[in-house]
């Protein structure tokens, strides 16, 4: 019975061993016919690391859906991968380092950290960030001027305005965010010098629930337009928007679409355009270190109406009037006649 | 000690039978999304233990696990169900964090005195529920799972207030980041793995020795198996409560301070509570029965499943998702084997004729 059962096992693993010699055999036969026909170097590895789940955030959404285009236009192999939490984020950082990858791309000042580490500890393996700044000289920094886009949105809000009040919902009192306050006050002071601004803070990226109740303190206050700058809060500033009639914009995608009678801008970033170009340079040879931004001119960032088109109809409260009196003023800034100051170095 | 080697494999089965049909029914998962079974497993396997590196990884990953499991493991094991090891971690990180930033000294000072106020702060707030326990007869289970939001949300607002680091882009609710001469020093150059594993293993089996060897270990042991006859031998049930809560509640708060000072280098909210380590480390302990080394190694397994996990989503199209299937599939084997064996310990009953 022994015996019998041994054999069955030796017989099973004889037939794998050949069917394993066999596979390879093809495998190698396919690598040749690849090399023949392709007859080029090996392939370019390039991951993309998000220090979160992509989810619903269009601001990750985006940036996947450019750095997948550049990998297939520019043949480049691509990878993107998610993290669950910062310490599962550090350790796919430093994994990509030991699969090799050619160059290693990530997002976001939640990356800050790790990156400095592990770019530190690799200053022969070049990597890339998206939307902030890290000063490495094996490090590429890609980062948008907000201001500028926001600058446009607050010169519609001015001329949009019939009570002379508008409001923006923001997500975090810190720094970063001043690209979007500041650059908006300029930008309505300019169109509207009579102009209110309210600004309000959720106090976090993921809160739609106490988003939507600034915006309601907001309109309640007498704003008629209320900008949403707070990630996904933003849903709750359109919720509330619905509820009480006001109008409002969005950030990073065009939303119009959400709810075109209220939703009537959309301040826009273009992510995907950064993460298809930086592959593209790579892959050209012309990669860079140190930081470059995005703006108007770019094309890095815009908005609605003004810098691209949209699906959704303009709504009658912004009118062609104002959407052509703020393409002059982009073409203003895109041509350097007008400068907006960018908040972080004053 | 053939009767031995026999009772230890069996407690060995058990567990493997769970991760086999674990396996298993993630296989399942995996065909449903419409991956390569055989690929998923081959990349999972590479991603906890493909190399030296990858083995590294999973050691790092694993360590907070284990010294949160012994301290889960010893409460279990004196019959007191302590689920807070969340809050406790916490609180330990934090006061390792703030420690290390704010107390004058050299670097290796610093360290140890952060360690040491890490033990402290869990232990303390592990105390505290059991001393309401004793003192107000509050159910154990509920105050230790409830002081985990008081603990999580207070340090969150810490860091996101006074303690908050406005240097940089300042736009994430952290302490500044520790002096490098504070940092508990890595393994290995370039790789994630810390000294603190080395301290989780020695926790491991000094627990071990404890719980075999010494006089309040037997205690300890003799109270979660029968309170009955332990208060009849003489063991006061309130004072060895304080203690083991003490103890339990100290390694997760050093479970919380070694991932401070050796992976993030700084409190950053949510950094200790999204990757669930002190859920992980209660799996762990109840995989292995509370077994101090059994934890770790489960501990070791769980982690090994986590970081796993990542290189399937790194190197396969299978979501990350895949892996907490597996996880949770575990978890439902696990507690299976819970009931089975109350099934068992009924029926004994029944045959001895003692229900009550």
């Amino acid at each position: 019975m022994k015996k019998g059962i041994l054999l069955a096992v030796v017989l099973i693993l004889l037939s794998s061993l050949f069917v394993a010699c066999g596979k390879k055999e093809n495998n190698n036969t396919a690598a040749e016919n690849n090399a023949g026909a392709g007859d080029k170097a090996p392939m370019k590895k390039v991951a993309l690391v998000l220090p979160e789940k992509i989810g619903v955030n269009a601001f990750f959404v985006q940036m996947d859906e450019g750095f997948k285009k550049a990998g297939k236009e520019f043949n480049v192999e691509t990878k993107t991968i998610e993290s669950t939490d910062p310490a599962a984020f550090e350790q796919n950082l430093r994994s990509t380092v030991a699969e090799n990858y050619d160059l290693i791309i990530t997002a976001t000042f939640q990356a800050e950290d790790a990156l400095k580490k592990v770019a530190a500890e690799n200053p022969e393996k070049p990597f890339a960030i998206i939307d902030t700044v890290v000063d490495l000289p094996n490090v590429r920094s890609v980062v948008f001027r907000e201001y500028e886009a926001s600058y446009l949105l607050g010169a519609a809000a001015g001329l949009a305005t019939k009570s002379n009040k508008v409001g923006m919902v923001v997500a975090i009192d810190a720094p970063l965010l001043k690209k979007y306050t500041e650059g908006f006050k300029e930008g309505l002071k300019y169109t509207n010098p009579k102009a209110e601004m309210l600004v309000n803070y959720v106090g976090g990226f993921t809160d739609p629930a106490k988003a939507k109740e600034l915006a309601l303190l907001q309109f309640s206050k007498g704003a008629d337009f209320i900008a949403g700058a707070s990630a996904v809060g933003d849903l709750g500033v359109f919720e509330a928007a619905k509820e009480k009639g006001f109008f409002t914009s969005g950030q990073d995608i065009d939303n119009t679409g959400v709810d075109p009678e209220h939703v009537v801008l959309a301040q826009l970033k273009g992510t995907d355009t950064v993460a298809y170009e930086t592959v593209k340079s790579f892959s050209e040879g012309n990669f860079a270190y140190g930081a470059v931004d995005y703006g108007l001119k770019e094309d890095g960032v815009g908005l609605t109406y003004v810098t691209r088109d949209s699906q959704t109809p303009l709504n009658p409260f912004i009118g062609q009037a104002t959407v052509d009196k703020v393409k002059a003023i982009k073409d203003d800034i895109v041509s350097g006649k007008l400068v907006v100051k960018n908040p972080l170095n004053p | 000690m053939n009767s031995k080697l026999t009772q230890f494999a069996g407690a060995l089965v058990q567990p493997i039978v769970a991760v086999l049909l674990a396996l298993l029914i993630g296989a399942l998962a995996i065909f449903l999304v419409g991956g390569s079974v055989m690929e998923t497993y081959a990349e999972m396997w590479k991603g906890a233990f493909g190399s030296f590196y990858f083995v590294t990884n999973t050691l790092s990953r694993a360590t907070p696990i284990i010294l949160v499991g012994l301290g889960t493991a010893l409460a279990f094991r004196a019959g007191f169900f302590n689920l807070g090891a969340e809050g406790q971690m916490i609180l330990g990180g934090l006061c390792a964090a703030i420690t290390a930033l704010y107390v004058p000294g050299p670097g290796w000072y610093k360290l140890v005195l952060a360690l040491i106020s890490g033990i402290v702060a869990g232990g303390i707030w592990s105390a505290f529920a059991g001393w309401m326990d004793a003192k107000f007869r509050m159910n154990l289970l509920i105050t230790t799972l409830l002081l985990n939001y008081i603990a999580s949300l207070f340090a969150g607002y810490l860091v996101a207030y006074p303690l908050k680091d406005t240097t940089g882009s300042a736009a994430m609710a952290q302490t500044k980041m520790i002096d490098q001469s504070a940092w508990l020093p890595k393994l290995f150059q370039g790789m994630s793995l810390h000294a603190g594993f080395l301290i989780a293993l020695a926790g491991a089996i000094l627990l071990f020795l404890f719980m075999k060897y010494t006089v309040s270990g037997y205690e300890t042991r003799m109270l979660g198996n029968n309170p009955l006859f332990a208060a009849y031998g003489g063991v006061q049930r309130g004072k060895l409560m304080f203690y083991s809560m003490l103890a339990s509640g100290g390694f997760a708060g050093l479970a919380g301070a070694v991932e401070v000072l050796g992976t993030q280098y700084r409190y950053l909210d949510g950094s200790l509570s999204t990757p669930g380590y002190a859920w992980s480390g209660i799996m762990a302990t109840l995989l292995a029965g509370s077994h101090p080394l059994g934890t770790a190694f489960a501990a070791l397994l769980l982690a090994a499943l986590q970081t796993g996990g990542m290189g399937v989503e790194r190197n396969t199209e299978v979501p990350l998702e895949i892996a907490s299937v597996i996880q949770a599939t575990l978890i439902l084997f696990v507690s299976a084997k819970l009931s089975y064996s109350f099934l068992k310990r009924r029926k004994a009953r029944a045959q001895s004729g003692t229900i009550s």
